[in-house]
């Protein structure tokens, strides 16, 4: 790594920190791309838990725009303008063009999620304002006192109006929430339940045969299966739709990360881990790979060229209920 | 929240506990497509922090280093002296911001 290189370090991690602390998102976020999954769906009201996406999977478009256009601005001297005009205009709008297919397949997997929580008679509520980006990214990059300022905004505005549990649909939200933010805040008190936790391990509509002779592998994500230690919860829940499924090399407490978490700042780096996890996953002769994480998802789904190898847990899961919208 | 040189004493205590016996290795994504080079790999990037914290030494490569680490948590697992590698390297990212 040059010199040159290092400054482009400083300077990506610049731009997403001041996206997330002056905009709430590390990169930009259309309002369709951002609420397009509430269209036909009734969601408002009162509840026992508040559904909260965190985000992450409406971001999985844009991050994989914004990488392959990394990859080209890594050596730019543009980068170095585009991290100072950031804090004018948000910059990362470059990256605004995505692949509508790529929005409408996230705005799946979350009305998957939110109805495979309600058809397992859990009593959920959404509200846009309350949902946020956690603040992953300045954890991950250290930006502690940013961090501390962002978490406590995040849990107020929550507390303000009443909220005590939520269900969380990613990892990385999971992790934030239960295990980061407590640490920030002193009297810190709200529930997070990963929606993997309330939902039904068996299929109640039976009465939908979409079961196929498909064999999958499970990408553990490291968060699930290290850090919130899930990994024995959503292989019961497939074992109880009568999945089958095979593990790969490298799997639950010993699962290998995606390369996903550092796609902003080694953007071939990360390709390079994806391909090498690909190759595991592959080698199983699994029909198709299910993933638990919205970074998994993009990154994974990069490396295999095409969307229908890669799927999500909450889709595979939909297919068997009926309720894929 | 604890001040940098707190920071810096808690991950130098932790890290000094590595005995480089590379049980961490086997598990990284990023030692592995690296061709084992090790700066990529757990055991290096302790070893350039401890470089760092106890003479001062900043270069490309302990950024490189650091960066790369994907904060899987793999090697924290199989450490058997129960160094918290990936929080050590992530808290050490907050050192580099003010450098």
């Amino acid at each position: 790594m040059s010199m040159r290189h290092v400054k482009n370090k400083n300077q990506i991690i610049r731009i997403i920190r001041d996206n997330i602390v002056r905009r709430g998102t590390p990169i930009y976020l259309s309002r369709w791309a951002r609420l397009g999954w509430i269209e036909g769906l009734n969601v408002d009201g009162e509840g026992e838990y508040l559904f909260f996406t965190g985000l992450m999977y409406q971001m999985t478009p844009y991050i994989e725009s914004m990488v392959s256009r990394l990859s080209r601005l890594n050596k730019s001297i543009l980068l170095d303008i585009g991290s100072k005009l950031n804090r004018l205009i948000d910059i990362s709008r470059l990256f605004s063009k995505v692949d509508g297919d790529r929005v409408r397949h996230a705005h799946q997997i979350i009305r998957s999620i939110y109805l495979l929580l309600v058809n397992s008679g859990v009593d959920i509520y959404y509200n846009p304002g309350l949902d946020v980006y956690a603040g992953t990214l300045l954890h991950d990059f250290g930006l502690e006192d940013d961090l501390s300022i962002y978490a406590y905004k995040v849990y107020r505005r929550l507390e303000e109006v009443g909220v005590d549990k939520v269900v969380t649909i990613d990892p990385h939200t999971t992790y934030m929430l239960k295990e980061v933010y407590p640490k920030y805040i002193d009297d810190y008190s709200l529930e997070v339940y990963p929606y993997i936790d309330l939902i039904k391990a068996t299929n109640s509509n039976s009465h939908v045969d979409n079961k196929t002779d498909s064999i999958y592998v499970i990408h553990d994500p490291c968060y699930y299966a290290r850090a919130l230690k899930k990994s024995v919860i959503y292989r019961d829940i497939l074992k109880g739709y009568g999945i089958k499924y095979v593990e790969p090399r490298f799997a639950r407490l010993e699962t290998y990360c995606c390369g996903g978490p550092i796609e902003s700042l080694s953007p071939e780096f990360s390709a390079n881990i994806a391909s090498r996890r690909l190759e595991m996953l592959r080698e199983t002769g699994a029909d198709k790979v299910i993933v638990l994480c919205p970074i998994c998802l993009a990154n994974l789904r990069r490396a295999a060229g095409h969307q229908d190898y890669i799927l999500d847990f909450s889709e595979i899961l939909a297919s068997y209920t009926g309720d894929k919208s | 929240m604890d001040g940098l040189e707190d920071i810096k004493r808690d991950i130098l205590r932790d890290v000094l506990k590595c005995s480089y016996c590379a049980m961490c290795e086997w598990v990284c994504p990023t030692i592995d497509v690296e061709s084992n080079n090790r700066i990529y790999g757990p055991r290096g990037r302790i070893n350039l922090i401890i470089t760092y914290l106890r003479e001062g030494i900043y270069s490309e490569t302990l950024i490189e280093s650091i960066y790369t680490c994907l904060l899987c948590m793999a090697c924290t697992y199989q450490c058997p002296a129960g160094i918290d590698i990936a929080e050590d390297i992530r808290r050490f990212r907050m050192i580099l911001d003010g450098v």
